[in-house]
């Protein structure tokens, strides 16, 4: 005797009655309750594929960190003995904080904020003034052939190298290539101009300058070539304030 | 006939596909994912244990000589960080401040009020939280929502005619959302958002920048996974300072700069 086949090949797959081939879906008359739970199913089935990477990304560490073994609980210890390992414990202590304390200069410095553009004047580690400069702009210059130049204000420690009364900007290269004009030979007329640079500079190194500006409307912005602009006022107590060999940090 | 046929079978087989077989991997995938993440961080954990001649949890601590072998720590750290010459960031997570740090000078100090914290922290015995934090962390990856130059290329002009217009103007309308994350070695992340939510609301270079990070880190477990090894579990501590701070932090790391902890 064999097995009747009712279903001829190709035909199509009958489901149960009142299910679809995958059991999820209800068919022909479906009760309100098998509506709500193929939406329920549908639902489940959604929010598993959109939590799939959220949960990869934080559910799975967090859960996993509840498996973390725990750290040692404060115990009581024999009191003679705590008190002696703490003792040794606020002594090494002092130590490292005189170490650290040192390292701070003890006369004047000056701090440089390149990205806010501003400063902070230190003496005897107190904050004496602050105020807004101007800094590198950040623009990269591109003359002819491979000359290029990036005015950027140089980051880490640097030392006042000299100090400078009425200075006179003896104008590189750059400042006529940026200007479209000729360059004229090294110690050309046109390389001097006076006043703009103010009343005061403080030489960095490398011709970094701490100096004033005619342009005081832009301080707070970063528009200069690498050197550090200030106003008039706050120009005059930095150059007043730090000696030849101070310390200034730029970050 | 035979068309509508075909049709209802292919449609059976998408509905088998998606509604069964695909979400039974995803729930397979997630509950191998979350074991093997919780290996991962046993190991970790266990790395940060095992440090050499260290006498382990046989000393008993009180609170009082837990919180001085933190700042001991702490203190020893930064003392080793001042012999560098880079700039670099000192983060007390138990006393909410962040300090720039040149050579030993604090050149910015920020309070925080908000920081979320990995569990992970919490899990160190004293000896092995003084073996791991009394030293500074090498910074390996450092990567924001904003540039760390903000370099921009002008060609030099023809003449001075060409020069008078081409005046560039500093553009202080724009608001950048300020969001970005260091890693250090130990597999250690530490995450700088600004606390300003109103301020910059979320951007384009943003969300572009969390999608590339959160990638990175799928793609890295999920193929660790598929090799059979065990994914790299990077604990984590994300710090709300200021955006101006964030960014200015952000500008004035070195790429391989150091950092001092302290939780």
């Amino acid at each position: 005797m064999t097995k009747q086949n009712s279903e001829p090949a190709g035909s199509p797959i009958i489901p149960p009655q009142g299910k679809d081939t995958l059991g999820l879906v209800e068919t022909g008359s479906t009760s309100e309750n098998g509506r709500w739970q193929k939406k329920m199913k549908v639902a489940a089935i959604v929010a598993l594929y959109v939590a799939f990477l959220p949960f990869l990304l934080v559910t799975a560490p967090a859960l996993s960190e509840l498996f973390l073994p725990r750290g040692s609980a404060p115990h009581k210890m024999n009191a003679g003995a705590d008190a002696a390992r703490i003792k040794r414990l606020n002594a090494e202590i002092t130590s490292l904080q005189k170490k650290i304390e040192r390292f701070t200069p003890g006369n004047a410095y000056l701090v440089v904020n390149t990205t806010e553009n501003r400063f902070a004047l230190y003496r005897n580690r107190q904050l004496v003034r602050e105020g807004l400069c101007s800094t590198g702009s950040y623009i990269s210059l591109e003359g002819e052939g491979d000359k290029k130049w990036v005015f950027k204000t140089p980051r880490g420690e640097f030392k006042v190298r000299g100090k400078i009364t009425d200075p006179v900007w003896r104008k590189p290269d750059w400042a006529f290539v940026e200007e479209g004009l000729p360059i004229p030979s090294a110690t050309h007329p046109s390389r001097y101009e006076r006043g703009v640079l103010g009343e005061y500079a403080l030489a960095l190194g490398d011709g970094y300058l701490i100096h004033g500006t005619l342009y005081q409307r832009f301080l707070g912005l970063p528009v200069t070539h690498g050197c550090i602009r200030m106003n008039d006022a706050d120009l005059r107590e930095v150059y007043e304030t730090l000696p030849v060999g101070a310390k200034v940090f730029i970050y | 006939m035979k068309d509508a046929t075909q049709l209802r079978n292919k449609r059976g087989w998408a509905g088998v596909l998606f509604l069964r077989v695909i979400p039974a991997l995803l729930v397979t995938w997630m509950l191998l994912y979350t074991l093997a993440m919780a290996v991962s961080v046993r190991n970790q954990a266990r790395h940060f244990r095992t440090t050499e001649g260290i006498p382990g949890d046989t000393l008993a601590w009180s609170q009082e000589e837990w919180q001085l072998i933190r700042d001991k720590s702490f203190l020893e750290a930064r003392v080793i960080m001042a012999g560098n010459d880079s700039i670099g960031l000192t983060i007390d997570v138990a006393d909410s401040v962040v300090r720039l740090e040149n050579k030993g000078v604090v050149l910015r100090e920020i309070r925080f009020s908000e920081a979320e914290i990995s569990r992970f922290f919490s899990s160190f015995t004293p000896a092995h939280y003084a073996a791991a934090f009394s030293r500074p962390f090498t910074i390996t990856e450092i990567e924001g929502s904003i540039v760390k130059e903000p370099i921009q290329v002008k060609k030099a002009p023809r003449d001075s005619t060409e020069a008078a217009q081409n005046i560039t103007q500093v553009d202080t309308s724009r608001v950048e959302f300020v969001e970005w994350h260091l890693q250090l070695d130990s597999s250690l992340v530490v995450s700088f958002v600004q606390a300003e939510r109103s301020f910059g609301t979320l951007d384009w270079p943003t969300l572009k920048y969390r999608i590339r990070r959160h990638l990175k880190t799928l793609e890295e477990t999920n193929r660790d996974l598929l090799h059979f090894r065990l994914p790299d579990y990077k604990p984590e501590v994300t710090i709300f300072i200021p955006a101006g701070e964030a960014k200015s932090f952000y500008r004035a790391l070195p790429p391989s700069g150091e950092i001092a902890l302290k939780f």
